[in-house]
């Protein structure tokens, strides 16, 4: 509304000092942001090695021998487990640890700090200690586990299927449920007490509570907590990369991590920026369908 | 204060730090040519010496300054592939062995003629160096090293338990099973017979070549027709499944780093690697270092292992070609190049004659003499991906490698449920491919 105005010549003063404020942001995006995307798009018409500068225009070809390769699918099957496993498990945790930061106990500030370390740790530094964590043969995982004698022999936790896939699954839900928790504590923060009073005085169960009270409070929350996190693990290249680097056998190559290695180890920078157009494709399909959904559950 | 004043006050504000920026910059034009150097090895010992080269060239050439842009070996082709795509290639750079193979090919690289003659010519450098450095007549790398892989093994234990030191692939077999050992008596195994790496990795793929070659396989005949998909090659297959058996778990997620610590720390009796193991021993496990020993891999119809060589190389982008030659002379010249190869002990075979003698003294290399003997000597024999024994240097070779296809069809095979001879011809028909796509006829 206030680009239409501002095209239209009808800002005030103050709209037109925020238009102002906002615009360098909006040149950031736009170069740092919608160029590389726009280029990407462009280039993935065209066959391009990754060490020429020449380009030879093949239409849609990039898309169909992506879209025919089998490990294209892998790769998208791989995404699709590793982010809805994920982000189930974020969304579950981090509503647990919501409510129970959300009571009021002793260490109750110190304990909101603690939970948000994984979140704060980079991502490097995280993925190296259980990279040690989950060593066959020096990680401590392994050795409490044969100390309690819950296994008798080592497990190859990056090594062997499906405990790759379990791994990085586990590693990117502790790095990002606090988040989820941050968000969800925010929202609970929110909600009168006075609504909680009545509903106990009126005989509400506890689980009656949650779904007439604080469900409907924290639907919007919810509904942006989850989208973000759904795109940002879909999106996660990082984690997986330095935990198995997408094995063994591909079974953790996910489809960021198969742009990564069509671009700089098949050195095919035109099929790889059409697998990362495909992604951004998906993605935006998700959201549309998501956004109508959200809209429909509000009103 | 009145808005004319005000104005006024900004403009001239401005200025000020625009002057300081500019007349303030180290790199006014005037004064100081930048030469950027591109290097892959970033232990600190070998780091130490790659900037003493640099520092050194900058008191001998007063209005020289050299930046040393550091990436690791994985990182290479991803940073010269922004490189070409921005135009800021560095100037030269230091260049592992695919790499060195394929950028001429690719045309990225300036011939460097001028260097190896005023380094003496070919007959200067040791057997061998120069095996990747010309492309079409022309000069294009300067060797830096050569690393041959040897197999490892613990002396105390093969003493101890009476086992032969293995010359023969049945021998070897035998000694790993021999060797693993439980030695405190808890019913579990401590040590197990030989490491051998099946992550999806460079390393595991030069294990097993060292196999593959040994046998009498290839990947590519000498007109670059694939031929992985032989009988010997699944021999060699089958053959490395079998000794994975007695490696430690988890060496399905080894590369080079697991398995030279696996050998270093005393987990495995034998482990095939290079010459670092003698610095790594000394440093991190000296108790075992009297007790380290090195053989060839096992002699079959051939015998060959992986032997990298690595190569210095000047961009064609550069605009200071003079500088960066002079700073590759110089690093040769000047003693660095020795510093540099002495920085991993025994890792590096020295590629020109005239350094031998001085990389001969470092103590560490007196101490494990007959080692070091070996490492060299096998350092005349083997390949790599780009360059297999007896073959021309591949155009394909980095693409495979970079694909990662052997290290995929080797863990499709050991630690998946293809045979043998099914994942050698899912390599292959991937192998194909990839040459077709790079212009050699299949």
């Amino acid at each position: 509304m206030v680009l239409e105005r501002a095209f239209s010549k009808r800002l005030n003063k103050k709209e037109l000092y925020g238009f102002l404020f906002f615009f360098p942001a909006l040149i950031i995006i736009v170069v740092l942001v919608g160029f590389p995307v726009l280029f990407g798009i462009w280039m993935s018409f065209f066959e391009k090695g990754a060490l020429s500068t020449l380009m030879r225009f093949v239409g849609f070809k990039n898309y169909s021998t992506i879209l025919q390769n089998p490990s294209f699918w892998n790769a998208f099957k791989n995404t699709i487990v590793f982010t809805g496993v994920s982000l189930l498990f974020q969304i579950v945790l981090g509503m647990a640890v919501a409510f129970l930061l959300n009571q009021n106990f002793p260490g109750r500030t110190i304990a909101r700090g603690i939970v948000l370390i994984p979140y704060l740790v980079p991502t490097i530094a995280a993925t190296l200690i259980w990279k040690w964590i989950f060593n066959t043969l020096y990680g401590i995982l392994n050795y409490a586990l044969m100390y309690l004698k819950i296994i008798d022999n080592e497990i190859s936790w990056l090594g062997t299927q499906p405990y790759a896939m379990i791994s990085i699954i586990f590693v990117n839900v502790w790095k990002f449920f606090p988040f989820v928790t941050i968000c969800v504590l925010a929202g609970l923060q929110m909600i009168p007490v006075q609504l909680y009073e009545a509903a106990k005085v009126d005989g509400a169960s506890v689980w009656r509570r949650f779904l007439h009270i604080t469900l409907p409070h924290l639907k919007l929350i919810l509904a942006v907590v989850i989208i973000l996190r759904f795109i940002w693990t879909f999106n996660n290249f990082d984690l997986i990369f330095l935990l198995t680097e997408g094995g063994p056998l591909n079974s953790t190559t996910t489809v960021p991590i198969l742009a990564y290695e069509t671009a700089f180890r098949s050195l095919m920078m035109g099929r790889a920026s059409a697998i990362a157009d495909l992604m951004f494709l998906f993605l935006i399909l998700i959201f549309i369908f998501y956004r109508r959904f959200i809209k429909y559950e509000v009103s | 204060m009145e808005n004319g004043t005000k104005r006024i006050t900004w403009f001239i504000s401005l200025i000020l730090i625009l002057g300081t920026i500019i007349f303030s910059s180290e790199n006014s034009v005037a004064q100081v040519k930048t030469i950027r150097f591109l290097a892959d090895q970033t232990a600190p010992a070998q780091k130490k010496a790659i900037e003493g080269a640099a520092r050194s060239f900058e008191e001998t050439y007063p209005g020289m300054k050299v930046e040393i842009e550091y990436t690791t070996w994985d990182a290479v082709y991803p940073k010269l592939i922004a490189g070409v795509a921005a135009g800021v290639l560095p100037d030269g750079g230091m260049l592992m062995d695919m790499i060195a193979a394929s950028l001429p090919f690719e045309g990225l690289l300036l011939p460097v003629d001028d260097i190896i003659q005023e380094l003496g010519g070919p007959d200067a450098f040791t057997e061998g160096s120069l095996r990747i450095a010309k492309y079409k007549d022309r000069y294009y790398t300067v060797p830096e090293g050569k690393h041959a892989q040897v197999l490892w093994y613990r002396k105390d234990l093969f003493q101890k338990y009476g086992v032969k030191v293995p010359s023969t692939w049945e021998e070897l077999f035998e000694a790993a099973q021999k060797l693993t050992l439980d030695t405190d008596g808890d019913g579990k195994t401590d040590v197990w017979g030989i490491g051998i790496p099946c992550g999806r990795n460079g390393f595991t793929n030069r294990v097993y070549q060292g196999l593959m070659w040994s046998n009498g396989g290839r990947i590519s005949d000498r007109n670059f027709k694939v031929i992985l998909d032989s009988p010997q090659n699944m021999e060699a297959l089958d053959y490395y499944k079998k000794l994975f058996k007695l490696s430690p778990p988890g060496s399905s997620e080894w590369g080079y780093t697991e398995t030279m610590d696996a050998f270093v720390l005393g987990k495995v009796a034998m482990a095939p690697y290079y010459g670092r193991v003698i610095g790594n021993i000394h440093d991190r496990n000296p108790k075992i270092e009297p007790f380290i020993a090195v053989t060839p891999w096992p002699k079959r119809k051939e015998q060959h292992s992986h032997v990298s060589l690595r190569g210095l190389g000047v961009f064609k982008s550069t605009k200071n070609e003079k500088e960066i030659k002079e700073f590759i002379k110089f690093f040769y010249t000047s003693g660095f190049h020795t510093k540099y190869l002495l920085a991993t002990p025994g890792h590096a075979a020295p590629v020109l004659k005239k350094e031998v003698n001085s990389w001969w003294e470092d103590p560490l290399l007196q101490q494990h003499k007959e080692a070091v003997e070996i490492l060299i000597e096998r350092s005349r024999y083997g390949g790599f991906t780009s360059a297999e024994p007896g073959n021309p240097v591949n155009p394909a070779g980095a693409r495979i490698e970079g694909e990662r296809v052997m290290e995929d069809l080797i863990q499709k095979a050991v630690i998946g449920n293809m045979s043998s001879g099914e994942a050698l011809k899912w390599g292959a028909e991937k192998i194909r491919k990839i040459s077709e796509e790079v212009g050699l006829k299949q």
